[in-house]
Formats: structure tokens, C-alpha cells, sequence
């Protein structure tokens, strides 16, 4: 209901990425590794910091934003338990409805993964590294340690500040607290490479190809170099260490360690279900350069799939510069020759050649739609243009 | 020092906290009644938020009639080609959420959807129903759209447009979808269907 | 937001040195088939913390189990005195939806902090609602009143927050150097009371006060008295 409270304590967990102070004050009086089955005294630190995420976490099980699709599910729990064959019992994973490259962890094993880190996810393998990854904060209580430096460093001002700043992030609301977390979790230096590290060790363990995580990293610097308002990118381990460090670390480390599979397929039959649902929200965003990027990446695996190129021509449509309309066009007379392309192509393709006065082949178009889906929830509106002349 | 640093954010606080307490609403009584651009007809009293902090190119009103939290009406008075429906962000990322008198019916929803989603930071945004319809004396359209925002109640929206002389004319009513939106549907049509632009 | 909201009207209550104000549409309950009126106690929400030298509350595990045991023993006492019936809401309740009755909670989370907001810091109050107390979750509440044979849904939030030692310093510090006090720990809360017929908020009451202390049964206790003493019987 109304948790104010909590929310400002997530906040001053975050303290290190929002005020950018610069290197948290390392407190690595480290603690022991977890434990299968671990759950700890409920009167210490640790004890109220998994009382909020475990509040955290029932509203995120019933959350309007989780996706509940079954099968999705289980392929990710199954991930989870070739990465971590020892703890993997203690972890949940939620796939949320969120077009952002992200995942976090919770210090109490739930793990959060954004629709928009799968629809960026090239094959299974860099699916792994992430989780791979989030896994090795897990492990090593990275979320406990971080509590605990942001406590010391804090003690007065920064606390209070942090609440300010976080009050006008939003509506009060159970939610709020869970993007914060998703969105904000940033680690020190030495926790990221540390959980990297892990996620490597993991991955090879279970067979992914580890070069896998260093290619998620390059995905993501193209993306980030092609967008235009480069400012709020991926936030998850945007901070430290930069980016192209860490790729380049991560690449080493897999050239040594070498093998693995990327399961392309197997990835391939999971996310082709839910793909277009993901590229809708993708497009909302209306990030056109790195909708872009992305779209040719995931086009090189799979040229002649009609989706993907039906989603090219959906961003010439919505961007609408200087010859993106007959861009447009030619990109959804591609995808509609290729297979496997929506019916929402030739409401497209109608559109664009009504705006070019071409009623005939537009009115050819709409019905073609309508004979395809003829239960679309536009259709009275699409009707209305073939009865009207113009 | 440290004490002072609180100090000074408390200052602060409640600083935000007077400026925010200058009469925020004001009432609306059944009348006709101009509205950022338009001319309505409004049979139930309404509260008018004063300080909007939505902001857009064209005039843009808001009124609740059981708090901005649970249902509302939103008049947006014209906005001109090349400019977003509201300012996002004030920065030149709003560049991608403009209007364009170019842009189908079809279209216009789908910024709206989009321009929504931005606004309260939602993946969970659905418009639907899109219909041709007449709206302030002119062909418009009118369509239907659930969202759920942040505290995760379920919301649903109906809007009414038309495009005059190159500009957007919206009024868009939402509320929660279990109580408040059908609780004020009829008097929001009502305003919807008696909209005039212009005094 | 609800937190400042929270926080200016905690700070207004004890300006004006009273505990709680209490907005009510009845004094009497309804009842079906004459028998005592049922009101489905819906889940706590509770959270106690320590206040820490910054004034951030940190949550306290330990405290919060302890307290949402004893409140919601305090709670049934308390009613035992009245001539009511208390059921404990069950999501898993054949008969309503876990979606609705989810729905049904947020909605009322909505609600409530309208009515913190427009009803009880007047500058925000809504002119439409200036003589009348009128808020509702709507009829749809009527499925609560089917799955649990009751009458009313009674939600409770509270927040309890206790200073540390450090705190206690830096309002030792705050006084000496400015004049002015620190809020030290505070109990903040409301209890709101929803007829399950029409879905309307009939009862609403907050409690806003510099002491009481949830972590033993007697504070519990003088706690669930100050939030419900005034329910309509």
C-alpha cells in the first residue's frame, strides 16, 4: 500500500550511483560467502534488509508488470539452475515487463530480469552471462556489504538528501521501490569485477560459450554509441568500471577459459513467442538509433525473418524524416515477401500510402489487413477510410 | 557543520512544502465553461488544478473530480505540428514524441500511447477501440487506453480528437478502472461531446 | 510523497497536541440477518524502524514480526469489547479473485492517500469534497462482502519509528544550537473502515504521536485503542 519509508531506505542504498560521489568508500570487511538455505537472525542489519526485499518481493509476484507466461518461466529457472547447481534453490527469478537492458539481484535471492534484456540477448549463452553475473553478487552478499558502506559513509546528510531526491522520483507506490532497485543497484568497483568473474567460472561451468558475456558488453556499447541523448543508458553496472575496460577484461578472461555452447536455437524457439510484444515496447520508447542497432543485430542471425524487418520499417514510419516514408515502404514490401511477417504490415503499408495520396493501393492494403484480422481492435477506424473517398 | 547541512535541507523541505500549499485547487461549477482552448459544457462541479505541472506547447487544463490520484480530465487546446503533445523531459529527447498533422488517427493514439508510457514511466500501456467519431464540430475520432502506473492500480482512459488548421485538440479522461472511471464516464462524454474550440 | 505528507501532518498533530482526528459518514453499523456486523480485518501494514543519526528510518525485521503479532492480538481485543465480529482477510478465499481482491487493496491504497492528502492537510482540499466526506473503492467491493460473509473491511497502516543513539544526539545538538526540535521517533497510522455494499469509506481515522511503542503488548494495545476507539459499533 503506502511505504514511504522503505522507499528511502532503497533510496540510500543507491546513494553511491546517484550522487556520483565517486568510488564508494570500500568496506570489504568481507563477509562469508552464502550458504544453501541461508536465512539470517531477523535482529541484524542483514535481517531487516531481507525483511524489505522480501516485502519487495511479494509485491513483485504480483505485479502487473511481471510476465507470466509460464514457459518463460521455467526456462529461466532452468538457467538459473545450470549456473548454480548448489544454490539455485534459494533463488527466484521474475521476468518483468521493462524495455531496458537490465537484471538485478536481491541480497534475499530474487532476481529480476527485464523483457528488454532478453529481446537484446543474442542466443542463451548471453542470456547465462548476465545471470551469471547477477548470481556472483548474490553469492558473495555484494547488496549486504553495499548497506553497510552506504550506512558508514552516511551517516547524516546523504541519507536525508538521497529521501529528498527520491521523493520526486515518483508516485509513492510499491513499484517505485522495485525499479529503484532494478534500476539504481549500482556496486563498487571490486563488487562488479568480483561478480563477473563468477559469472564466467559459472557459465563455463555449465557449458555456455563464455565469451558470450564480454559480446553482451560490445551489444551494448554499440547501442549506447549510437544513441543520440547517450545519458541514461543500460544503468545496470553502467558506472563502474567503464565499459570498454570491463569488455576487454572479459573477453581476455574468455579467450583463456575457451568451449561452450551458445544454444541459438534453443533461444531462438523461447523468444520468437513473445518477441513482437517486446518489440512494441521497444518501439514505444522511440529511441530510433538504438532500435536500429538492435534490429540489424538480431536481422544478421536471422535475415529473412518478416517480424524483424516489419520492425525496421515500423521505426523509418514512426521517425519520419526525409525519406524515411518510401524507406518505410520498401522495408514493409520486404517484409511482407518474407515469411512469417504480421498482418499489421499492410495496416502500415496503408498508412504510408495514404499519406502519399495513393488511395487505391491504400484502400488494396487496409482490406488486406482486415481480411487478416478481422477482429483488429482498430478495425472501424480502418473501415472508415475505405468507405471515405479520400 | 553536519547539523547545519540538516538544517539546511529541512529548510528546504519545507520550503517545497509552502510553495506546494498555495491553493492548489480551485472549483469548477457546472456551467459552460472555457477550458485551455476550448469551450465545454460541464454538468457536474469539477476541481481545477491550478499549478499544472504538465506542461505542453498548446493551452492545457486538468480537472478531478475525486482527486488527481483516482480520475481527471485533461484539455489539450492545439498543438502545433512539430511539437510534442507535453514536454517530457524539456530536452531534445521530446523530439521523437512530436505531433505531426501528417499523422493518421492511428497514429495520433499510438503518441498518445507513447507520450503516456513516458509520462508515468509504464511498459503497461494499451490503446484500443479506435473509432471515427465527431469531436468539437469536426471529423475526429475518440478511443479507450489502460495503463497501470507505478502504485499498480489499473487504470483506463477515453479520448476524443481532431486536427484543426494543422493543430491536435485532445481532451483524454482517466480514472481507476474498478471504481473512478465509471463513476465520472458520463460527465466526462458529456464535456467531450459539447467541446467547442475556441470561446 | 505520502511520506511528506505523512510527516506534515504528524508535525501539524502535534502542534495542535492531539493524537488523532477521525473523519466518520456513521455511527452504527450495518448488519445482515441480525446478527453482530462482520468486519474482515484486511492485511496488516505495518513497519517499525529505527531512526538513525541522519533520520532515516531503518527497517527493523525483528521489531516488525514482533509487532504485526501483537497488534493484530490488540486489534482482536480490542474488538472483543464491541459488539462486532472480526475475520482475518484470506486471499486463497474460494469465490473472489486473488486478482480483484489485489486490485481491491491497491485501489484502497490510492484512496487512502487521497484522503491524507485532500482531507486532512485542508490547503490541498479538494472544493467539490469541502462539506462532505465522500470517498469509495465502489460497488465491485461487494466481492470481499460475498467471500467472507462480512459487512466491513477494516485496512490498517502504521508506521513506528524509534531513535537511536545517534539521533539522540544530533537532537541534542539541534536544540542547543537552533532552538528548534528534531521530530524524534513517531507513530504514524491510519485505520479506515470500507462498507462492503457500497464500497464507501464510512470510518477513517490517523494517528499521529510522539510515543507509543508497538514492540511489547501493553504499547500495542494502547495503540489499537487510540486507532479504533472510535469505530462506529
Amino acid at each position: 500500500m503506502i511505504a514511504p519509508h522503505r522507499r528511502s531506505v532503497l533510496g540510500g542504498l543507491c546513494s553511491c550511483g546517484l550522487l556520483g560521489l565517486g568510488g564508494c568508500v570500500t568496506n570489504m570487511a568481507n563477509e562469508a560467502p552464502m550458504t544453501a538455505g541461508y536465512r539470517p537472525q531477523s535482529d541484524t542489519d542483514e535481517g531487516g534488509l531481507w525483511y524489505i526485499v522480501d516485502r519487495v518481493e511479494r509485491n513483485v509476484e504480483r505485479s502487473r508488470y511481471r510476465v507470466r507466461d509460464p514457459d518463460w518461466n521455467t526456462y529461466l529457472t532452468d538457467i538459473v539452475r545450470r549456473l548454480s547447481p548448489d544454490l539455485h534453490a534459494d533463488m527466484r527469478v521474475y521476468l518483468l515487463r521493462a524495455p531496458y537492458f537490465n537484471a538485478s539481484m536481491a541480497p534475499n535471492g530474487m532476481m529480476q530480469v527485464n523483457s528488454g534484456l532478453l529481446l537484446r540477448a543474442k542466443d542463451e549463452a548471453q542470456l547465462a552471462a548476465v545471470i551469471g553475473h547477477e548470481i556472483g553478487h548474490y553469492t558473495q552478499k555484494h547488496g549486504l556489504a553495499r548497506m553497510r558502506d552506504a550506512k558508514a559513509r552516511a551517516d547524516v546528510g546523504i541519507f536525508l538528501s538521497m529521501g529528498l531526491a527520491l521523493a520526486g522520483v515518483g508516485a509513492a507506490g510499491d513499484l517505485a521501490n522495485l525499479l529503484l532497485i532494478a534500476g539504481q543497484y549500482s556496486y563498487s568497483r571490486e563488487h562488479e569485477r568480483e561478480a563477473d568473474e563468477i559469472g564466467l567460472q559459472r557459465m563455463a561451468a555449465a557449458g555456455y560459450r563464455p565469451m558470450a558475456a564480454s559480446e553482451v558488453w560490445q551489444q551494448l556499447i554499440e547501442e549506447d554509441e549510437a544513441d543520440p541523448n547517450r545519458q541514461s543508458p543500460s544503468v545496470l553496472f553502467a558506472t563502474h568500471p567503464a565499459q570498454q575496460e570491463r569488455m576487454e577484461t572479459l573477453k581476455g578472461r574468455a579467450q583463456q577459459i575457451s568451449g561452450g555452447d551458445r544454444h541459438a536455437d534453443r533461444y531462438r524457439t523461447h523468444i520468437s513467442k513473445i518477441r513482437a510484444l517486446l518489440l512494441e515496447d521497444e518501439l514505444r520508447l522511440r529511441q530510433y538509433d538504438r532500435s536500429l542497432v538492435l534490429l540489424r543485430r538480431l536481422q544478421a542471425e536471422t535475415p529473412e525473418d518478416g517480424e524483424l524487418i516489419y520492425f525496421e520499417g515500423e521505426v523509418y514510419r514512426l521517425r519520419d524524416g526525409d525519406g524515411d516514408r518510401r524507406l518505410a515502404r520498401e522495408t514493409y514490401e520486404k517484409a511482407l515477401a518474407a515469411g512469417g511477417c504480421p498482418p499489421e504490415a499492410w495496416r502500415a503499408l496503408g498508412q504510408i500510402q495514404r499519406k502519399d495520396s495513393q488511395h487505391d493501393a491504400a484502400r488494396g492494403s487496409f482490406r488486406r489487413y482486415l481480411e487478416l484480422k478481422p477482429e483488429a481492435d482498430d478495425r472501424m477506424i480502418i473501415k472508415s477510410y475505405l468507405e471515405r473517398s479520400v | 557543520m553536519q547539523t547545519r547541512k540538516i538544517f539546511r535541507l529541512i529548510a528546504v523541505t519545507l520550503l517545497l512544502g509552502v510553495a506546494a500549499a498555495c491553493a492548489p485547487y480551485s472549483l469548477v461549477p457546472p456551467a459552460k465553461t472555457e477550458v485551455a482552448g476550448f469551450t465545454v459544457e460541464n454538468d457536474i462541479a469539477w476541481n481545477k488544478i491550478n499549478q499544472l505541472r504538465l506542461e505542453s506547447s498548446a493551452p492545457v487544463g486538468y480537472w478531478t473530480a475525486d482527486g488527481p490520484a483516482l480520475n481527471g480530465i485533461l484539455f489539450i487546446g492545439g498543438v502545433r505540428s512539430g511539437e510534442p503533445i507535453l514536454k517530457l523531459s524539456g530536452t531534445e529527447k521530446d523530439a521523437t514524441f512530436v505531433f505531426r498533422d501528417s499523422m493518421t488517427p492511428v497514429e495520433v493514439v499510438e503518441l498518445w500511447e507513447a507520450t503516456l508510457a513516458k509520462l508515468y514511466s509504464t511498459s503497461l500501456a494499451d490503446a484500443k477501440n479506435i473509432q471515427p467519431g465527431r469531436f468539437a464540430g469536426l471529423d475526429g475520432f475518440s478511443f479507450d487506453l489502460d495503463y497501470v502506473t507505478k502504485d499498480e492500480v489499473d487504470r483506463r482512459g477515453r479520448g476524443h480528437a481532431a486536427v484543426k488548421d494543422g493543430r491536435l485538440y485532445l481532451i483524454f479522461y482517466s480514472g481507476t478502472r474498478l471504481h473512478h472511471y465509471g463513476l465520472r464516464l458520463p460527465a466526462a462524454e458529456r464535456i467531450a461531446q459539447t467541446a467547442k474550440i475556441g470561446s | 510523497m505520502v511520506r511528506r505528507i505523512v510527516v506534515a501532518i504528524g508535525l501539524m498533530l502535534a502542534l495542535a497536541a492531539c493524537n488523532t482526528r477521525t473523519h466518520q459518514l456513521t455511527t452504527t453499523l450495518n448488519r445482515t440477518d441480525g446478527e453482530q456486523p462482520k468486519i474482515i480485518l484486511m492485511p496488516l501494514d505495518v513497519e517499525l524502524s529505527l531512526l538513525s543519526a541522519g533520520g532515516l528510518p531503518e527497517p527493523r525485521a525483528d521489531w516488525t514480526e514482533t509487532a504485526n503479532k501483537l497488534l493484530l492480538e490488540a486489534i482482536r481485543t480490542e474488538n472483543q469489547s464491541r459488539n462486532v465480529r472480526l475475520a482475518i482477510f484470506d486471499d486463497n478465499d474460494a469465490g473472489v479473485e486473488k486478482d480483484l481482491s489485489n486490485q481491491l487493496i491497491k485501489l484502497h491504497g490510492a484512496v487512502g492517500r487521497s484522503i491524507l492528502l485532500h482531507q486532512y492537510t485542508p490547503e490541498n482540499g479538494l472544493p467539490t469534497k469541502a462539506d462532505r466526506f465522500e470517498w469509495s473503492l465502489g460497488p465491485e467491493a461487494r466481492a470481499l462482502k460475498e467471500s467472507h460473509k462480512a459487512d466491513y473491511a477494516l485496512f490498517v497502516w502504521m508506521r513506528d519509528s524509534y531513535t537511536s543513539g545517534g539521533r539522540a544526539v544530533m537532537m541534542f545538538l539541534a536544540a542547543a544550537a537552533f532552538g528548534v526540535a528534531l521530530p524524534g521517533g513517531q507513530q504514524v497510522g491510519f485505520a479506515s473502515l470500507v462498507d462492503l455494499e457500497t464500497g464507501n469509506v464510512v470510518w477513517f481515522n490517523l494517528l499521529a504521536r510522539g510515543n507509543g511503542d508497538l514492540r511489547n503488548a501493553e504499547g500495542a494495545q494502547n495503540t489499537a485503542q487510540a486507532l479504533l476507539s472510535q469505530l462506529p459499533q
